[in-house]
């Protein structure tokens, strides 16, 4: 298998592992897609993640925790966990592990992204102040603790419902 | 002659002793540095029953006690007109505890933003959008090389690097980062609800 990028340097032409090559301009054309890619990463995952910090969804893990000096870790770990999941999106590559301990890793990851998609949803219901405005209208007295347990618990059916036997 | 005291009161006070004196409020100031020392010593309140329980107390009645005492002083109020006390004592955790308690945090952050950015990508179709990208300029053969898509997972790791504002020990700039400016006004919230629901069952 011959280095592809020596006839690069000699001829200002690229071969592929495909047997097709490339020219100056199909590399130039790559490389301004290349800065489009990084300039679409670069403002959809501020948005994304500038939601998860306007509804302070973190920081409240890490109040309830009392371990509020750990923020800084907590944000490093957003990065990674956002690295990864987006090359997981991409990328077609397995994991060649036994069973027993595949098994193990999709029940703590999907026992943790439920518990991330309720803490979301539930923080952002209350950043746009849903349950307040509720109360305020139907002029709720008590039962504010009852209320967000059937909350809760109506969407963990719904969701259970809807994948064993609505999909 | 009338001395004046200025008081300047904070909001929010942790003491671990459960006598509050009149120093551990906020700053005072008095021309008189004799008369500025013996106020500072007034014990306002004991709260030695009232442990762990955050308790509201009014700027007004800091006024009156000081007055009651020292009758030709004039008090000043600058700052909080109502503030709270917290009588705790600090116990740390164990460190296994405390390790385990990080991680289980640090693994809920991990995995829950690795599944919030692979449902983002599920729910707009960016695999698609890119092979529409590929198409339109000529390249589908090239599509295998992945350029569009490494190139946007690199993006991705930069812009929440430069929206955080640090990553690891690395900094962007001095100012404190998006998340501690939110648990700030959180602890704010936190601090003028207690303040409000006291004053209300009053």
């Amino acid at each position: 298998m011959r280095n592809p990028y020596a006839a690069f340097w000699n001829e200002g032409l690229l071969y592929l592992e495909s047997g097709d090559r490339l020219s100056i301009n199909e590399i130039g054309i790559f490389i301004l897609l290349g800065l489009w890619g990084l300039s679409a990463g670069v403002l959809t995952s501020a948005g994304l993640f500038a939601v998860f910090n306007s509804i302070g969804m973190i920081n409240r893990a890490a109040d309830v925790t009392k371990t509020r000096q750990r923020l800084l870790l907590y944000e490093d770990c957003v990065v990674v966990g956002a690295i990864l999941g987006n090359s997981m999106s991409f990328m077609e590559f397995q994991l060649y592990i036994s069973n027993f301990i595949g098994l193990i890793i999709i029940v703590i990851f999907g026992t943790i992204a439920g518990m991330f998609v309720g803490l979301f949803v539930v923080s952002l219901a209350e950043t746009m102040k849903v349950i307040p405005i509720f109360f305020r209208r139907f002029k709720v007295g008590a039962g504010l603790g009852i209320i967000i347990l059937m909350i809760g618990l109506g969407k963990a059916v719904g969701h259970i419902i809807y994948y064993l036997f609505l999909y | 002659m009338k001395e004046t005291l200025y008081i300047q009161i904070q909001k929010s006070i942790h003491i671990d002793k459960p006598t509050l004196y009149v120093s551990d409020i906020g700053e005072l100031f008095c021309q008189d540095k004799t008369i500025e020392n013996e106020i500072s010593h007034i014990v306002l309140k004991n709260l030695k029953d009232k442990k762990g329980i955050r308790v509201c107390m009014n700027a007004i009645d800091v006024v009156k006690e000081i007055q009651s005492k020292y009758p030709n002083v004039d008090v000043n109020s600058i700052g909080e007109p109502e503030f709270i006390v917290e009588y705790a004592v600090h116990k740390p955790r164990p460190r296994v505890l405390e390790f385990a308690i990080v991680f289980f945090v640090a693994a809920f952050t991990f995995l829950g933003s690795m599944y919030a950015i692979m449902a983002y990508n599920n729910d707009v179709g960016t695999v698609e959008i890119f092979e529409n990208v590929y198409e339109f300029l000529g390249l589908s053969d090239y599509s295998d090389n992945n350029v569009l898509e490494i190139a946007y997972g690199i993006g991705l790791a930069l812009g929440i690097i430069v929206f955080y504002n640090h990553f690891g020990s690395f900094k962007i700039t001095k100012d404190p980062t998006p998340i501690q400016v939110e648990m700030d006004k959180y602890q704010k919230d936190i601090d003028d609800t207690l303040i409000d629901r006291t004053d209300a069952s009053k």
